[in-house]
């Protein structure tokens, strides 16, 4: 069927008016193809739903012609989007020519202002005519995983459970709680100078889950392989064999009594032991016993003695497989290996801060007359150290707590910490803690060189920041421990981009996306996206938990998915290096899971085939709008095509408008996907039809939406300009700009030196 | 058959290619070769002499550089029924065509003044017509820009290759007796498709373009390991003659049928290189690209004379 096009013009109460001959605009696009009515009304914004409806007619798709669709504050792409679904049309079948802030606004001569008024209308009415209906997403599968069973995790499952979805909880550990469990006693927030104990807390938590309807509970059990599958996750868990039923067991200890193997006891950090078949705390949830499958000889002894028959020394390792829509990684933290570190002889006596919570938590046998602490250890390392640049955050808190926890134990105990320079007991609770250390502690700014072991005690060796070595004498050393990302295999198994860490990176903006990531549905929280009191892992799991909720209940139509031609496709697998958000996957040819697309068009420029192309932000599209998009100017004036963002430098280009900056007449502006939608052959082509220069621009650095569009662009026209220098064209005919929103006069003063660069250079001349 | 194979801007490995291919010369002796200068005593007067349309194919290589070259591009075109572009510069300009770069006065003057070889003093630069003793001495036109065939005459069958595989020309050679439809002869897909090193790439970007001989391993994809492999943009069908001795495919074979321009590899490139960025001061990004000093010749190798790029005029001379 033929396209349908209604036209609105705005007059934005004389705003447009005054600055554009609407007549003349009227008079000069009422013959363009397709037009089924054009009408000019004075407050678009301000109208209700039903008189829109009675002023376009007969028409499956709407050219608005009035403010930007981007930075309007009254009708806004979102506002277009929902007035589009009350009217019945689909919401890629519409196109805004920005009169107002890109051409009334940036213009004063009325005629100038009039004639780029027009060609922008014929620019958006090119493209529009070529849109193609939003793509349907698939099916979202209504049941979430979530990887990893500390507090944010937990919290996660619980709080999505509360809301009605399907959860899966997978822990690696016999029991949930992860760190939390082994950390007596728990900040309680940053801002209240207490603590709350973990015997309190965990089981509290955890039984929260444990009981829910709504929640499935894997422990000892492993993610072994996550696939995309028609835009849901298909996941392949593998629970380890289950020798005690958890339905059956009691837990009376029966068992454990018996047992003749003894084996290190992981939850203490190895400083005490279990038997083969034991329950690793008492507290523990599930409520069960285990086994330690390495460390059973299966001699069957407590077979006999269960009272329940809870025990079967045959059990086999099951394999799941299920198919969810969200997944959230709440996998924790790893310790630094403080081994690495030579000079410290970290073992006997030279513990973890982990450790030391350990130890805090079983007591001390005898009260040890001096304990040092050492913080940033592993943590805000210089180049070339062995650790990590960043710092831990949570640490220093840690420290004066434990001293809290040891002074009070042991008052008679000496207290030495030796810092780097700073200490960071940040917010009320930390500095409090921090303060009220300060008259038991002595605090030595310098850092540790060497330890040596002597006699039971350590001959520990500070060095100042002047470079004066002391020496002290301790019975403990603590190492506060770098905390490093853990499960780095999931990490990949999920496609996650990581930052130079290794921690998942969060969208971008990340201010407003507070634990999702790069890949649509997969949300990251607690401290497996960096260093968090337990506080936040627990904010942190609630915010994934309402964000899986939302995400579930399906996916609108998008305006912009990559398609592939697989007649063009040759499975090179460039597209799936390039794409940011796991969208795509070569096998024989390249296929893409729209319901990830975000449409970025990241792949569209990397693809070296042309197999790959937007919906509705196609080549053919943006040529179609060259085509037309100068048709008002002057054959000798030089023609500048400003390509910006969709995110922040087509915002840029609004508040220049806004701030009423005048840019030059012959400037015409497309609104691109991610700075990196464009290929390098599509610029050329552009340039090939007469576009004089041509400007592109992006995300500051850091910023970009789509992880590093910007860089790619950055690097594309770096190249390409060395390649015009080299084939005679100026380089200054294309350019570069990183423009963040507030970057508007920048923005301006570009696309003026270009104007200014491009009147000496002439119009560009092509050979036949 | 009857067959006319001629030379133009080439360097003659073209014609040692067809020699050196047991099909070919094994198929001499049923075919009528008319004309083929470099291999027998031929005279531009004998391939006038031809009947128009009366030879089945004209086999060119080398691309068009002189006025002799178009002249006799022109003739065989109007002796033949069907005229072949064999080898990379008959088919995009090849090699010689990177001299697009330069006009013809600095082509002359780098050659016959600058160049190191020259007697001082006695630097003459060939003109089409010298006057010696009363005499006047012609020479063919040195045109401005290299062209492929198809930018003077029809060209009907393209064989790319610089110079073509064995494998390429032995196909070719079978299909005299039975023109096939498609009109190149190399696969439609890029060489990555074929490529045996293709698994090896993965999901990751590249850290930096590296030069040919940092390479490390052997069998992993050579752009994986940095090297600018142009097997992505380029027509498979050559059989991986370069890759499979570690060497980066440079292009031979022309770009890919939806391509805009050879060029577009440069999209890519700046695409898949660079990690950590958001770590580095915003210049810095660019020294994963430091290896390459010179996209014409890179990305371009084969092909610049029959590329978009080469179609703009010079903003200043070159
Ligand atoms: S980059 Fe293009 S050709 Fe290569 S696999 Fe992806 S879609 Fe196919
Ligand atoms: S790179 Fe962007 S447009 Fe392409 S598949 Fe991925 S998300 Fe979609
Ligand atoms: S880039 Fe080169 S080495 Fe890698 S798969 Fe393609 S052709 Fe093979």
């Amino acid at each position: 069927m033929q396209p349908r096009i209604s036209i609105l013009i705005c007059t934005c109460g004389g705003q447009i008016l005054e600055k554009i001959d609407l007549n003349v605009l009227h008079e000069k696009i009422k013959d363009l193809d397709h037009v089924t009515g054009i009408k000019t009304v004075d407050n678009l914004c301000k109208l209700e739903t039903s008189d829109i409806r009675s002023y376009i007619s007969d028409c499956d798709r709407v050219l608005f012609a009035g403010c930007s669709e981007r930075s309007s504050l009254s009708f806004n792409e979102d506002r277009i989007h929902s007035l589009l679904e009350e009217l019945g049309i689909d919401i890629s079948m519409y196109e805004v020519a920005n009169l107002r802030e890109q051409c009334a606004w940036a213009h004063s001569d009325k005629n100038g202002a009039t004639g780029k008024a027009i060609d922008m209308v014929r620019m958006a009415h090119a493209k529009l005519k070529l849109n193609t209906p939003a793509v349907k997403p698939p099916e979202i599968v209504k049941k979430a995983l979530v990887i990893g069973g500390g507090p944010a995790g937990i919290q996660t499952a619980m709080e999505a459970g509360n809301s009605g979805i399907d959860v899966t909880l997978v822990e690696k550990n016999h029991y949930l709680g992860g760190h939390a469990c082994q950390i007596p006693f728990l900040f309680q927030c940053e801002g209240w100078p207490s603590m709350c104990t973990s015997e309190c807390i965990v089981p509290v938590q955890a039984r929260n889950v444990i009981f829910n309807p709504n929640v499935t509970v894997l422990t000892n059990s492993l993610v072994q392989d996550i696939k995309k599958e028609n835009g849901n996750f298909k996941v392949t868990i593998q629970k380890r064999a289950e020798f005690v039923n958890p339905e059956r067991c009691v837990s009376c200890n029966k068992c454990s009594d018996i047992c003749p193997e003894e084996v290190e006891r992981e939850f203490d950090c190895n400083i005490s032991k279990r038997k083969a078949i034991d329950k690793d705390f008492y507290l523990a949830i599930p409520d069960t016993y285990n086994i330690i499958e390495e460390a059973c000889t299966k001699c069957g002894e407590c077979l006999n003695v269960c009272p329940t028959d809870a025990i079967d020394l045959d059990a086999k390792v099951e394999i799941i497989e299920d198919t969810f829509g969200a997944i959230a990684l709440a996998t924790g933290f790893d310790s630094f290996d403080l081994s690495r570190l030579q000079e410290l002889n970290y073992g006997e006596n030279v513990i973890s801060s982990l450790e030391m919570e350990r130890l805090i938590a079983r007591g001390f046998r005898d009260a040890p007359e001096h304990v040092v602490f050492q913080l940033c250890t592993g943590s805000r390392i210089e180049e070339g150290e062995e650790g990590v640049s960043y710092c831990s955050k949570t640490c220093c808190g840690v420290a004066v707590k434990q001293i809290e926890r040891l002074t009070s134990m042991s008052p008679e105990t000496e207290v030495s910490v030796v810092y780097n320079n700073d200490i960071r007991t940040y917010e009320r609770a930390l500095e409090q803690f921090y303060n009220d250390s300060k008259d038991l502690v002595d605090f030595i700014n310098g850092r540790i060189m060497n330890v040596e072991r002597n006699n039971g005690k350590l001959n520990i060796t500070v060095e100042s920041p002047d470079g004066d070595e002391e020496d002290i004498e301790a019975d403990i050393l603590v190492l506060s421990e770098a905390q490093i990302p853990a499960a780095s295999d999931m990490i990949e198994k999920l496609g996650l981009r990581t930052d130079i860490y290794n921690y998942p990176l969060e969208g971008q903006p990340r201010i407003l996306k507070p634990t999702e990531s790069y890949i649509d549905r997969i949300y990251v929280a607690g401290a497996a996206g960096g260093p968090k009191i337990v506080q936040e892992s627990i904010e942190q799991g609630i915010t994934a938990a309402m964000r899986i909720v939302q995400a579930l209940k399906g996916k609108k139509p998008q305006k912009f998915v990559s398609t592939v031609d697989s007649e063009l496709c040759s499975a090179c697998k460039i597209c799936e290096k390039v794409c940011p958000h796991g969208a795509i996957q070569v096998d024989e040819e390249a296929v893409v899971d729209s319901a990830f697309c975000q449409g970025c068009g990241l792949c569209v420029s990397a693809c070296p085939t042309h197999a790959l192309q937007l919906t509705n932000f196609q080549d053919r599209q943006v040529l179609e709008q060259v085509e037309v998009a100068f048709g008002n100017l002057s054959e000798d004036e030089p023609r500048i095509l400003a390509l910006l963002c969709y995110w922040c430098s087509y915002a840029a280009g609004d508040l220049a408008g806004y701030n009423r900056l005048q840019l030059p007449e012959n400037l015409r502006t497309i609104r691109i996907r991610c700075s990196s939608s464009i290929n390098s052959g599509l610029i050329m082509e552009i340039f090939r039809r007469g576009v004089d220069g041509i400007l592109i621009a992006g995300c500051p650095p850091k910023n970009c939406h789509h992880v590093s569009g910007n860089y790619m662009t950055a690097k594309r026209v770096r190249l390409m300009n060395m390649l015009m220098s080299q084939i005679g064209l100026s380089p200054s005919r294309l350019k570069w700009e990183y423009i963040g929103v507030p970057m508007w006069k920048t923005l301006g003063k570009s696309i003026k030196d270009m104007d200014k660069a491009l009147r000496k250079l002439g119009r560009i001349k092509v050979r036949g | 058959m009857r067959l006319v194979i001629n030379w133009a801007a080439s360097c003659g490995g073209c014609d040692v290619s067809l020699l050196d291919c047991r099909e070919v010369v094994m198929s001499l002796a049923e075919h009528d070769v008319l004309y083929w200068p470099v291999a027998l005593d031929f005279k531009q007067k004998d391939l006038k002499a031809l009947e128009d349309k009366s030879m089945d194919f004209g086999i060119v290589n080398g691309a068009i550089r002189t006025s002799e070259q178009e002249e006799e591009l022109k003739i065989v075109r109007e002796k033949c029924k069907v005229l072949v572009a064999y080898g990379s510069c008959a088919c995009f300009g090849g090699i010689p065509g990177l001299a697009n770069q330069f006009d013809r006065e600095s082509i002359l003057r780098r050659a016959y003044v600058e160049a190191q070889s020259n007697l001082e003093g006695q630097e003459v630069i060939p003109k089409p017509e010298t006057e010696i003793d009363g005499f006047q001495l012609t020479l063919p036109e040195f045109f401005d820009s290299v062209k492929p065939l198809d930018r003077v005459v029809k060209v009907d069958y393209y064989v790319p290759g610089c110079p073509p595989s064995s494998s390429t020309i032995e196909e070719f050679a079978r299909s005299l007796s039975n023109p096939p439809e498609r009109r190149f002869f190399a696969s439609d897909k890029s060489l990555c498709h074929d490529c045996p090193r293709n698994q090896t790439k993965g999901a990751k970007k590249i850290a930096k373009i590296n030069r040919p001989h940092e390479l490390k391993a052997d069998e992993e994809c050579l752009l994986e390991q940095g090297e600018l492999c142009m097997g992505f943009a380029t027509r498979g069908g050559c059989g991986g003659r370069c890759i499979s001795v570690n060497m980066p495919c440079r292009g031979c074979y022309g770009k890919l049928p939806a391509m805009v321009d050879v060029g577009d590899a440069i999209s890519t490139i700046a695409s898949i290189t660079g990690n950590g960025e958001d770590y580095i001061p915003a210049p810095k990004i660019f020294d994963a690209l430091n290896a390459v000093k010179d996209p014409v010749g890179l990305f371009y190798q084969f092909s610049l004379p029959s590329s978009l790029i080469n179609s703009f005029s010079a903003d200043r001379s070159k």
